[in-house]
């Protein structure tokens, strides 16, 4: 399994309850390979850079782990982080960071360095369910729709969103629906009769939440086996570049 | 084997759910869940009356899988009271429900007084939402020693404010469901209030019962207390012993 939603670091409303050690056991012991992190305090303050480079080293580090770094686009970005081959993800949080994904100023310069890095972009609507949303359902849209050819992760949504995500998110093919905040019973199942199973990956939203609740909500889906690998690993290994 | 103190049958098309009994049952098959207590979506979003009447059928429709919570709304006054009267003369209900964010009437209310007296003079638990951290089931625990409460959400999001409150009465329990999965939950619970206060719920179709199974599947207890949380205190506490 390869989790593309998890975290290092602590929340506002939400400490971190496990050590860096303690995450990677949980999640070997799941059979979870790979995990995408970024740094909370990437999100959280207004400039990423220390979050960037303590998951930089800790990805290089550890074998199980994969980066995010995270890119606020009103500052300058340090792109000789982007350097490290562990680095897979560019995440953001325009709320935390004072800008809107709709403005054209910083959509266009977010949208050059997804095409210079060759990442793929995530969008975590929120970051737990404590924090606040970040992005509305809409500028998500409209900037996937200005950027038809990066891929686009959104996850942090629970069924309150589920009919917006659908309505609006549905049927842009570079958008890809990551689970780990969607509890609603049949909530994957939904997912993937509306937007097909190769576009829906896994996450678990560690530290912050068990492992088990998403791998249940897959696993005890009723959807095909082959669906459900498709989800647990092998559309982020297509999309992320992880072998 | 588990049963599941919180699920709910019916629609709410602002979230995309269609739960019928048969497809609760089917669900409940599927995650071993052995008995379920449900109340109905309508009752909340439209008409409590209507949802206990949904909620009767499905019962007799599916005996001993399926035991009934009467929803009943306190700004309807006498009328809710004859409803949970009426309702709880019949086997298939086990208890009441009030759910106090949808009713618009906080659950220490004074309008709440009569419902809990009913309940106490009916032997009828309480389940009861609680979502702010336990602030109002306090006070209204305060109030009602003789009621047996169960706090549903174990005060959602600040749920170790929730367990904390409501730590000093022995009638009030805990269920666990809620979006939360975080770590400690279920340790927590257990410490502060002991294993006997923790009850297993989903809240289906709100949320998928995998959430609250893995709450306690992985949390750092006993496989007893595993065992105790998903059915060993339920079937006590609500004498289901030879009924399901």
């Amino acid at each position: 399994m390869i989790d593309v939603s998890s975290y290092i670091g602590s929340l506002p409303k939400r400490s971190c309850r496990l050590t860096l050690e303690e995450m990677i056991a949980l999640a070997k012991r799941h059979g979870i390979k790979y995990m995408v992190v970024s740094h909370t305090s990437s999100h959280l303050s207004r400039s990423p850079l220390y979050g960037n480079k303590v998951v930089a080293e800790i990805s290089r580090k550890y074998r199980e782990l994969y980066a995010a770094i995270v890119v606020n686009p009103s500052l300058l970005i340090d792109k000789s982080i982007v350097s490290s081959d562990k680095i897979r993800v560019i995440r953001v949080s325009p709320l935390y960071h004072g800008y809107s994904l709709v403005n054209e100023k910083y959509s266009k310069k977010l949208a050059e360095i997804i095409v210079e890095t060759e990442l793929p972009l995530h969008i975590p609507l929120r970051l737990h369910f404590t924090e606040p949303y970040q992005v509305k359902v809409l500028d998500v849209r409209e900037f996937a729709l200005k950027n038809r050819d990066l891929g686009i992760i959104v996850g942090g949504f629970n069924y309150d969103l589920l009919l917006e995500v659908i309505s609006f998110l549905g049927n842009l093919d570079n958008v890809y629906l990551e689970i780990s905040l969607l509890q609603s019973y049949r909530g994957v199942e939904t997912l993937v009769d509306v937007m097909g199973a190769d576009r829906i990956l896994f996450g678990t939203n560690m530290p912050f939440s068990y492992p088990l609740a998403s791998i249940l909500k897959v696993t005890k889906a009723e959807i095909s086996e082959k669906f459900k690998r498709m989800i647990l690993e092998e559309n982020a290994k297509k999309l992320i570049g992880i072998n | 084997m588990i049963i599941d103190v919180h699920a709910h049958i019916g629609c709410d098309q602002r979230f995309c759910f269609r739960m019928s009994a048969k497809e609760l049952v089917r669900a409940m098959d599927r995650y071993g869940i052995k008995c379920s207590f449900i109340s109905s979506i309508k009752s909340l979003v439209y008409d409590y009356i209507e949802g206990n009447e949904d909620v009767e059928k499905a019962c007799l429709e599916y005996p001993k899988r399926l035991f009934g919570l009467v929803a009943v709304n306190p700004l309807y006054g006498k009328e809710a009271i004859e409803e949970m009267t009426r309702r709880l003369a019949k086997e298939v209900f086990i208890g009441v429900k009030i759910h106090p964010h949808y009713f618009n009437v906080p659950a220490d209310s004074p309008l709440m007084n009569p419902i809990v007296e009913k309940a106490i003079s009916l032997r009828a638990p309480l389940f009861i939402h609680s979502y702010d951290g336990g602030v109002q089931l306090e006070n209204l625990a305060d109030r009602y020693p003789d009621a047996l409460i169960v706090m549903y959400h174990m005060g959602g999001g600040d749920w170790e404010e929730g367990v904390l409150r409501v730590r000093r009465f022995d009638n009030v329990y805990v269920e666990m469901s809620s979006s939360f999965v975080d770590v400690g939950m279920v340790e927590t619970a257990v410490e502060v209030l002991g294993e006997q206060r923790v009850l297993f719920g989903s809240d289906i179709p709100f949320q998928s019962p995998s959430i609250s199974m893995a709450k306690v599947l992985e949390a750092n207890i006993s496989d007893y207390v595993k065992e105790m949380i998903f059915y060993r205190n339920a079937l006590e506490l609500f004498n289901l012993r030879g009924k399901i």
